[in-house]
């Protein structure tokens, strides 16, 4: 097998090969894989030369088959294999360590080795700025977040939101939980409607999806439990999904999944690409434009609402992004151990239950007990 | 007392399934102390129970169980004429698929439905002649039916609208949700018996912590409603009518059947088209009659749970129900701890998800008795045997 050899800095290549391999949530999950293919496709329109080559598997198993297919054919030499979202951690750690000569791409992962570029994204920023409009919207001052898996990754977007709820409003209860089904995160939509029928009849009126496909569940469930006095809104993430349920998604939290394939083709072509693995990954954050949320185009009535008597919502979002950009607002990646989401009122019946002590209890099962032994004789 | 007791076989069950809820509550307890910290076992009682008999969670316990206990009923059929069929998933997912695929072209739910029978009634055929005509293995036919469905709903929805899923239906095409409050006639009698109307009055207090039954089925779909209605229809034909005997007696005994002058096949042939119908009909209802899409992922192991619902509810219409209305109330369960209906709640959510499967394996391994399938099931029908 004769595979040509790339140093991480080429000439320029416009008839680079380029291969991408999807997450498991495939083409129209309207989110990671979707923003994915925007940047392939405004590559393949800007750099006509170049052929890139996708594959849409559908579990983790087909994921690293797919990279390590790409990565050993000897028919098409690819010069930079793209592993979308952290699925295809593994898969690419394994065919990069077994190809040192080619060249790989993760977008939201780390794979430490010398020919991969590791671009990650400041989702908590993004999420802060989420955050703070929801908190901005909610009337029972009470905002949901439904994670896909209980990961360190999704709990970055959690805590960009708590921060920035809390941010605007320091008493907001903000109730936390993952998807249902731990086989099927990414596309569990009656789970993700359960979830959030669950938060809507605890008291949320704003409930943010980190949770790909299980997210539009969120978005059904706020359309059906919205009533004329009191709206439901979710918030979207990673690509524009204001337009799923108009109205009834506030607004959404894009991750620029497309500018960073499309920047990293671009430095193909340009023979400007790197790998980063062995230094710090590339953080597209605030600043860079890499994250933040959309303009609000279906729920334009919540965006202009005002948030005091000088500045309207969407002002004090713009407000708030300047201040992280200029570093007057730091946002967290992880929030403490002993944060408090919901400050918990206890029921007025359950507060005199509360007071009682445990010893009735085990009182009652001391005298249960022999009633018991001798109902048995 | 207790053999007593044991005599009366559902009061027995009453007080096995209340201890079987009291062990779990202490075992939640017991991990709760693990995980978090100690709080009044009262305190955390009594918000179980409540939980347990909320309008909300009972609500959603329906709306998961409905689907999977149609296909339920319809395994019941085909595995009383003594025919394995755990193709039910693949045909559920082509009734979730046909039922979204026909609504979007007609602009008629109605004709999704229909379609989504047919598709039923097709992958049945397919079945019936294979393993009923031809004898063939049932299971390979079964999985190559799944296996089938899997791939070809797949490769339709992505040439059809975009990779993985559809759209959602607009809401003037799809079916509307009925309120039972808004109603013409009942409306304002039904607003007026609501539990929550009663609360503040004396002694009402009760009806704050159990759940209110028109709540509980107002807000659904009229294809809902029928799937309920199909429940008391499939168990008196099974079990209360000439033919549904004729189906049982084959199951147990193909020739003694024949001998009586039964013509085996063709019953065999009737109750395979119904199993495939029903479970057609239990994805239309997943896709269209709940939901308003379609999701390659959709049915994600709602036919196998339905065939084991039915397993657990004993080879009976009635019993399989109750098993699909049982996974279901601790799916719902599941679901509402993991959200915070507890104060100082925090088992970790992997606990909570395994919950059904574990009590599902715990109550399989004897709490409910033995099941006793059919004595031919799995067994093609052969005229020169013996």
């Amino acid at each position: 097998m004769v595979v040509a050899s790339y140093p991480a800095t080429a000439a320029t290549n416009p008839n680079a090969n380029i291969a991408i391999v999807f997450s498991t949530g495939g083409l129209g999950d309207l989110s990671f894989n979707d923003a994915a293919n925007a940047g392939k496709i405004k590559a393949e329109t800007d750099f006509t030369g170049i052929n890139v080559d996708t594959a849409e598997p559908a579990s983790q198993a087909e994921i690293n088959s797919a990279i390590e297919s790409f990565a050993s054919s000897t028919e098409i030499d690819y010069d930079l294999i793209i592993g979308i979202g952290f699925t295809a951690t593994d898969g690419i750690n394994a065919s990069a360590t077994l190809h040192p000569d080619k060249n790989f791409m993760i977008v939201d992962s780390v794979v430490p080795l010398s020919n991969v570029a590791n671009v990650i994204f400041a989702e908590h920023e993004g999420s802060f700025l989420a955050g703070a409009m929801a908190a901005m919207v909610s009337t029972t001052e009470d905002i949901g977040f439904l994670g896909g898996l209980d990961i360190t990754l999704i709990n970055k977007f959690l805590a960009g939101y708590a921060q920035g709820a809390r941010y605007i409003n320091p008493d907001i209860n903000i109730r936390v939980a993952y998807s249902p089904d731990p086989s099927n995160p990414w596309g569990d939509l009656a789970g993700g409607q359960n979830v959030a029928n669950s938060f809507i009849e605890l008291g949320s009126d704003v409930i943010y999806a980190a949770a790909g496909g299980t997210g539009l569940g969120v978005m059904a469930a706020a359309k059906e439990k919205s009533t004329a006095d009191k709206k439901i809104y979710a918030i979207g993430v990673d690509s524009n999904q204001d337009y799923i349920e108009k109205g009834y998604v506030l607004t959404s939290m894009i991750n620029r999944v497309d500018v960073a394939v499309y920047n990293q083709i671009k430095a193909v072509v340009d023979g400007t690409w790197a790998g980063n693995g062995d230094s710090a990954p590339l953080v597209l954050d605030l600043a860079a434009d890499g994250v933040g949320i959309t303009d609000m185009e279906f729920t334009q009535t919540e965006a202009n609402a005002d948030y005091n008597s000088t500045t309207t919502r969407m002002e004090k979002v713009d407000e708030i992004k300047a201040d992280i950009i200029a570093g007057k607002i730091t946002v967290d990646e992880a929030l403490a151990d002993d944060f408090t989401y919901v400050f918990e009122k206890v029921d007025e019946d359950l507060s005199d239950l509360e007071d009682l002590p445990l010893n009735a209890f085990f009182l009652f099962a001391l005298i249960a007990i022999p009633v018991f032994r001798k109902i048995k004789k | 007392m207790i053999e007593k007791l044991k005599e009366k076989k559902k009061v027995w069950l009453l007080i096995k399934a209340f201890l079987g809820i009291e062990g779990l509550v202490l075992l939640l307890f017991g991990l709760n102390v693990i995980f978090n910290d100690y709080t009044s076992f009262l305190v955390f009682h009594v918000q179980v129970w409540r939980l347990l008999l909320s309008t909300g969670t009972v609500s959603s316990m329906i709306i998961y169980a409905l689907p999977i206990a149609i296909t339920a009923i319809g395994a019941a059929y085909n595995e009383n004429v003594g025919v394995i069929n755990i193709g039910l998933e693949g045909i559920m997912l082509w009734g979730a698929w046909a039922g979204i695929y026909f609504t979007f072209i007609t602009g008629n739910p109605w004709a999704g439905v229909f379609a989504s029978i047919v598709f039923g009634l097709l992958n049945a055929l397919i079945h019936a002649v294979w393993t009923i005509t031809f004898k063939s293995e049932q299971i390979v036919t079964g999985v190559a039916i799944n296996l089938f469905a899997t791939g070809m709903t797949d490769v339709l929805t992505t040439l059809v609208w975009n990779p993985g899923r559809s759209p959602p239906l607009e809401s003037d095409v799809a079916f509307k949700k009925i309120n039972f409050y808004d109603s013409k006639i009942f409306g304002e009698f039904l607003s007026k018996i609501r539990f929550t109307n009663f609360i503040d009055k004396p002694g009402g207090k009760i009806f704050k912590y159990i759940p209110d039954p028109i709540d509980v089925l107002s807000g659904q779909t009229i294809l809902f409603y029928l799937g309920i209605l199909i429940i008391p229809i499939a168990h008196i034909f099974l079990f209360k009518t000439k033919w549904g005997l004729r189906m049982r007696v084959i199951g147990e005994h193909p020739q003694t059947a024949a001998t009586a002058g039964i013509p085996v096949k063709k019953y065999q042939f009737i109750a395979v088209l119904i199993s495939g119908g029903l479970a057609g009909l239990g994805g239309a209802i997943l896709s269209v009659g709940i939901g308003t899409s379609f999701t390659v992922s959709i049915v994600q192991g709602r036919g196998f749970t339905a065939l084991a619902a039915m397993i657990f509810g004993n080879w009976t219409v009635l019993g399989a129900v109750a098993a699909t209305l049982f996974f279901g109330f601790f799916y719902a369960l599941s679901i509402r701890m993991g959200v915070g209906f507890i104060y100082n709640f925090e088992v970790p959510n992997e606990f909570l998800q395994m919950m059904p499967y574990i009590v599902a394996i715990m109550a399989l391994s004897g709490f409910i008795g033995k099941s006793r399938p059919p004595k031919a099931i799995g067994k093609p029908y052969d005229v020169s045997d013996e």
